[in-house]
């Protein structure tokens, strides 16, 4: 569906991107989960063809939208693009805003596309209202519908989500991906949230200095992380000499593996962040241990994982 | 077509060479001048407009920093009675080209003017000859000192609390901390509109003609009407050229490093009280540019215009009318798509030289009126002699094409602005959604800018109607505009009836200005 092939860009001489690779299959759902900086939203400009490549080639659907003397105009590559800012045009209505890239059909099927469309994203009514009476939330549907209004072949999203308050991403994020499963699109979003990556992708790939480190389903990006940056990228991780365990698959008892002391124990809410000291071959390291009581300052404990 | 080398930036990358060619020819030009004029020229002439010209540059930016600076630091950091009409009172002059303030001062100081008469009236013998390089100092001085005024109130309201109240709470005295700290602050601001103020004394032209003081501008136009030597005036514009880039060097020494961050969110500084004596000295101080740049000009132009106000409905009148709308209105509209054209290739397409696009055609502004004009005409001339025939020389389009390289960077600036205001995923948006870039700009953009882009389309018409120079060598034949009327009416001692011309550019000169008042107001 959407194959990127060793895809490389430079800025001012600096290596943003170095031979990317990532194939997707039709009806995926992809997130690109990076820090900032780390040339995720460069390869969705890339994608769309705001930009051009360096080097490699981009394939859509078996068309080659990007390669070495060959440029595809963005107006021409079927994409969708939701956009950070949803960039709805503020001069057209909601309607008008939906309809803006259907063409070649008729005022009437024109028409029907677009009520179909705002009742899935359950704004029936709102077509003749304006962008600026609407809520975050509601705009965001509105940049989807417009952007399935075309019928393209991969729907790309810049961090959708990041100006959605966090009492509401749950539930907007929720209604996108259900609207994205219902009409089996191919999606890839970028974003820097490990957990919304992991809510809402059937794959991830894990970017890091303009280099795909790892692409696999979320599990396998938490359980085998490919390195320590991307284990710790996905939550707080112990590190020893030759390896790392993830904070929470350490365990503190009157029984284990190495004796440790607690330095201390901080009341957490639902959990006490455990603090302490550890003998592990022959050097002295400090582990964090999720528990679910307090304990003392200086009190001997076995740790294991 | 590849991605960098498109339609669209070959299209602008025509435009902008096209607005750079007047420039271009003046100079290669000149550099092969040669002949018994132009030695008699370095020999005697130039000498001395040379050196006016540096005078004029020097008297003219003393009187309006001392004005400009003066009067934003009043209204920037004191409150008092009639606080917004003086504001509003002190930006006005700029409605007045200079050189109709100079024809009135010329008529009232004149032998038979009323300051004469009334003097004698008074038994008061002898004649005060007022037709000299000291009133043409302070007239252009009074005219140019809202550059300073407006540029300089918008950099000194930035001053932020955060920094001046630790000064204060150290013991900096009111005086020291303007010095050494507003002062220094305001230096990019203050250095830009400077500039400003210089190029127009290089370019300036009908008030320096009518009190007999030569200067490059015009000495271009004695070489060019009284000698008939293209050459020599092309030596004396590029004379002109490199004065005009000298300055713009030294602008941008004046401000580099000096960028200080503007501070948003933190506090302004309220705005203190006068003790009673200095309420009295600010209101004598900002009574002064008023009065004599403001209040006497238009005075003077309502009190002959209203007595010659039948000449309204005359043909000749209303055929000037029509003239100076077709040439405005044309150029205006051209100067707008030309920014539209190069602010939408230099914003989609940032690639290598796309960058200095606006630049480049902005240099046009910096150059004097009568330069471009000179380097117009050599072009038209070559290209007429090439075929054979008169096709170019002396027909609108030459004039309007001038106005387009004089011109340009009014609009340019506006529309810059208003494209970075807008993003650029609004146009991805379009784009994405399989619209071309035409349909794009068409459709979204132009629509979302209309504001900005009707704004700049009247500032360009403004300085189209008030310039002078360019279109006394452009014009066709005996097509008479409101800037050239008033000029001819007044050398040839029609001053009175001169009036309603000058106060015609006066009217449609203060629709933008008031409009952009109340745009910082909002």
């Amino acid at each position: 569906m959407l194959k990127i092939d060793q895809l490389s860009k430079q800025f001012k001489s600096k290596e943003v991107l170095n031979k990317v690779s990532l194939h997707v299959n039709e009806g995926e759902i992809v997130s690109i989960l990076g820090r900032s900086g780390s040339g995720k939203s460069t390869l969705l400009n890339l994608i769309a063809g705001f930009e051009s490549a360096d080097g490699g080639a981009i394939e859509i659907k078996g068309k080659v939208m990007s390669a070495k003397g060959r440029f595809v105009d963005p107006s021409e590559r079927s994409i969708g693009f939701v956009f950070q800012n949803y960039a709805l045009f503020p001069h057209l209505s909601i309607a008008d805003n939906i309809a803006f890239g259907i063409t070649h059909v008729s005022k009437k099927e024109r028409q029907d596309r677009v009520e179909k469309l705002l009742s899935l994203i359950n704004l029936d009514g709102y077509g003749s209202k304006y962008p600026d009476t609407l809520s975050g939330g509601e705009q965001q549907r509105v940049a989807l519908a417009r952007v399935l209004a075309t019928e393209p072949s991969v729907i790309l999203l810049d961090e959708p989500f990041s100006n959605v308050d966090t009492a509401l991403k749950m539930s907007i994020r929720n209604e996108l991906i259900s609207i994205l499963r219902e009409t089996n699109a191919t999606a890839l979003f970028v974003t820097h949230d490990p957990h919304e990556a992991m809510a809402i992708s059937d794959r991830i790939a894990y970017i890091d200095g303009g280099e795909i480190v790892q692409f696999d389903t979320p599990e396998a990006l938490y359980h085998t992380p490919a390195n320590e940056n991307v284990a710790a990228f996905f939550g707080s991780i112990n590190r020893y000499e030759g390896g790392f365990v993830r904070v929470e698959q350490c365990r503190l008892g009157d029984s284990g593996d190495y004796v440790c002391t607690v330095l201390s124990s901080i009341f957490m809410g639902s959990f006490y962040i455990t603090t302490v000291a550890v003998q592990y071959n022959g050097s002295n390291l400090v582990f964090v241990v999720h528990t679910d009581r307090k304990y003392l300052e200086d009190t001997e404990l076995f740790l294991s994982f | 077509m590849s991605r960098y080398i498109n339609r669209w930036s070959i299209h602008t990358y025509a435009w902008v060479m096209s607005l750079l060619l007047p420039a271009f020819v003046v100079i290669t030009y000149a550099l092969g001048a040669e002949g018994e004029t132009l030695r008699h020229l370095k020999e005697t002439v130039l000498r001395e407009t040379v050196l006016n010209t540096l005078i004029l540059i020097a008297g003219t930016s003393a009187v309006a920093l001392i004005l400009g600076i003066g009067s934003a630091y009043i209204t920037t950091f004191y409150t008092f009675r009639f606080e917004k009409m003086f504001a509003l009172l002190l930006a006005m002059p700029f409605v007045i080209p200079a050189y109709i303030v100079g024809f009135v001062y010329g008529d009232l100081f004149g032998f038979f003017g009323p300051v004469h008469l009334m003097l004698r009236g008074f038994g008061v013998k002898g004649y005060f000859d007022v037709l000299n390089f000291y009133s043409v100092v302070l007239i252009m001085g009074l005219a140019l000192y809202p550059y300073i005024y407006l540029i300089v109130k918008a950099s000194f309201s930035k001053s932020r609390s955060s920094l001046l109240y630790p000064a204060r709470n150290l013991g900096a005295g009111k005086w020291r901390l303007f010095y050494s700290l507003i002062l220094p602050m305001s230096r990019p601001a203050i250095a830009g509109a400077l500039t400003l103020v210089v190029m127009e004394c290089i370019s300036e032209y009908g008030t320096l003609k009518y009190y007999g003081v030569d200067t490059l501008s015009t000495a271009i136009f004695t070489a060019w009407f009284g000698l008939e030597d293209p050459q020599s005036a092309a030596y004396i514009a590029s004379i002109a050229t490199v004065l005009v880039i000298s300055v713009l060097i030294i602008e941008k020494i004046a401000r580099s490093g000096a960028v200080y961050k503007s501070e948003k969110l933190l506090a302004k500084i309220p705005k203190e009280k006068f003790s009673f004596v200095g309420a009295l000295g600010a209101y004598i101080f900002m009574a002064i540019p008023i009065t004599f740049g403001f209040l006497i000009p238009l005075g003077w132009i309502l009190t002959y215009g209203y007595a010659n106000i039948s000449q309204m409905v005359e043909v000749e009148y209303l055929a000037v009318i029509f003239n100076t709308f077709v040439v405005s209105g044309g150029s205006a509209a051209l100067i707008v798509l030309g920014a539209l054209l190069i602010g939408y290739t230099a914003r989609n397409f940032p690639y290598g030289m796309n960058r200095y696009l606006s630049k480049a055609a902005s240099f046009g502004y910096a150059l004097p009126g009568a330069v471009i004009a000179v380097g117009i005409v050599i072009i038209t001339t070559t290209i007429d002699e090439y075929i054979g025939e008169n096709l170019l020389n002396g027909t609108l389009g030459v004039l309007i094409f001038g106005f387009v390289v004089r011109f340009s960077a009014v609009a340019i600036g506006t529309v810059d602005g208003s494209f970075e205001r807008l993003g650029l995923s609004i146009n991805r948006a379009s784009r994405s959604l399989g619209k071309s870039h035409l349909s794009t700009l068409w459709r979204i953009e132009i629509p979302l800018m209309k504001r900005p882009l009707m704004f700049a389309y009247a500032l360009v018409f403004v300085d189209t109607i008030k310039e002078l120079p360019l279109t006394l060598i452009l014009r066709p034949f005996n097509y008479e505009t409101l800037a050239t009327k008033t000029f001819e009416m007044a050398e040839s001692q029609m001053v009175y009836e001169s009036s309603v011309y000058a106060l015609s550019i006066i009217l449609i000169a203060t629709v933008p200005m008031v409009l952009t008042i109340l745009k910082s107001e909002r």
